[in-house]
């Protein structure tokens, strides 16, 4: 059985999306209000996937992100936001995080828990800039986010950021859409529709 | 032992404590239990294949690790221009090798080798005789020049008696010491020998 914890300020919300992944036998082993209960969530429980809100007073989504993937890099992150232009956002989609927007919709949560669970096992690549200390000019590769942050964390580096995500990673979306077609022309366009979305 | 160890043997001591101020303790260690699970070697071994520092160095920072190596030798040793790169002249940064350079060329005895070695490879008692230094002092100064790198094998000789020697010749191609505002900078030219067999260089300046 699938395991998660999930994590929004607004309890209603808490409460609904619990009742909706129950429903598809998802087993909720906690849940959190703010991003630093989050990341303590993901301490002690180790779920399989995360459900996360962005906007939250103190410590926010993007806060318990970026934890979350300091702690274990090959974390399963699925944001759940209300804001339409999240799939847009650099932000969610250079963490390699997925996207569930409200209202929420059963087979989307479905199909999103699914890509989770069964996703490439290729790390994603993001180009980077970084800079060392004591120089002005900046360099920049591209780099898994594992390299990015070993490289991050070096003494010698002063700035280190990731500037968007490769081209390796829109072809796999390319790809996908591809596969999603094929499927739209055998009626099912639930594919084509979450990836129409996906690629901005 | 050969061509590879004089520029490695000049730059390897430097460049290691270069990697650890720069990556700090814990970082040299996850690198340092990489090498050894991978290869066996030790950071200090892995010098002498420096590609098998890279791959390990590729897969902490991925394509970051070049802009590292570049950073790490350019503190030691830089080419400033296009100019340069085209004649390989490498311009000495880190004190402790230039004074090794500097040290040898202000010695008479030592300045004389170094020179007569330059493009053409002789054995220590060939050296001597040719440059008329006497062999005590001579093969003090010839090992204090191998020991610094300075002085590298360049194939051997047999002997009558059917005994092998090996021969020796300089490091360099040319050497330029000039004094600008009170420093002291010097310039020099590997011989196209080492770089093509230096893993280093080949590495981290792709000549």
């Amino acid at each position: 059985m699938t395991s998660c914890i999930v994590v929004d300020d607004d309890r209603d919300i808490v409460n609904v999306f619990c009742d909706m992944l129950s429903m598809i036998e998802v087993n909720v082993l906690a849940t959190a209000n703010d991003g630093d209960q989050a990341v303590n969530m993901y301490k002690k429980y180790h779920p399989d996937i995360v459900f996360i809100d962005l906007n939250m007073p103190k410590y926010d989504g993007f806060y318990a992100i970026k934890k979350i993937n300091d702690l274990d890099p090959d974390a399963k992150i699925v944001v759940v936001t209300g804001d339409s232009n999240a799939n847009r956002s650099s932000f969610p989609d250079s963490l390699n995080v997925r996207v569930i927007r409200k209202p929420f919709d059963l087979q989307v949560i479905k199909q999103v828990i699914t890509d989770c669970l069964t996703g490439d096992a290729e790390p994603a690549q993001f180009n980077i800039k970084y800079q060392f200390k004591g120089e002005i000019r900046s360099y920049s590769c591209t780099v898994t986010y594992e390299q990015f942050k070993n490289l991050k964390e070096l003494p010698i580096i002063e700035k280190c950021e990731i500037i968007k995500t490769t081209k390796q990673q829109f072809d796999k979306y390319a790809n996908e859409m591809g596969k999603a077609i094929n499927l739209a022309i055998k009626n099912d366009t639930s594919h084509i529709r979450r990836l129409s979305e996906l690629v901005s | 032992m050969n061509v590879m160890t004089g520029v490695t043997q000049l730059l390897a001591k430097s460049l290691e404590k270069t990697m650890l101020n720069n990556l700090g303790e814990t970082t040299i260690r996850k690198i340092q239990d990489r090498l050894f699970e991978r290869y066996g070697m030790s950071i200090t071994q892995s010098m002498e294949e420096f590609e098998k520092l890279d791959s390990v160095l590729r897969e902490f920072f991925g394509a970051g690790a070049e802009g590292l190596e570049r950073k790490f030798l350019d503190s030691l040793c830089s080419i400033k221009s296009k100019k340069d790169q085209s004649q390989t002249r490498f311009t000495i940064l880190e004190p402790s090798i230039g004074q090794s350079i500097l040290k040898a060329y202000s010695d008479d005895e030592a300045s004389k080798i170094l020179n007569a070695s330059i493009g053409e490879s002789w054995t220590i008692l060939e050296m001597l005789e040719k440059l008329q230094i006497p062999q005590t002092s001579g093969y003090r100064k010839v090992n204090s020049l191998i020991e610094d790198g300075l002085l590298i094998k360049d194939g051997h000789m047999i002997s009558a008696s059917g005994r092998k020697t090996d021969k020796y010749k300089s490091l360099f191609d040319n050497v330029e010491i000039d004094i600008k505002n009170n420093k002291v900078i010097v310039n020099v030219q590997f011989t196209q020998n080492v770089i093509d067999q230096s893993p280093i260089l080949q590495t981290v300046y792709g000549i």
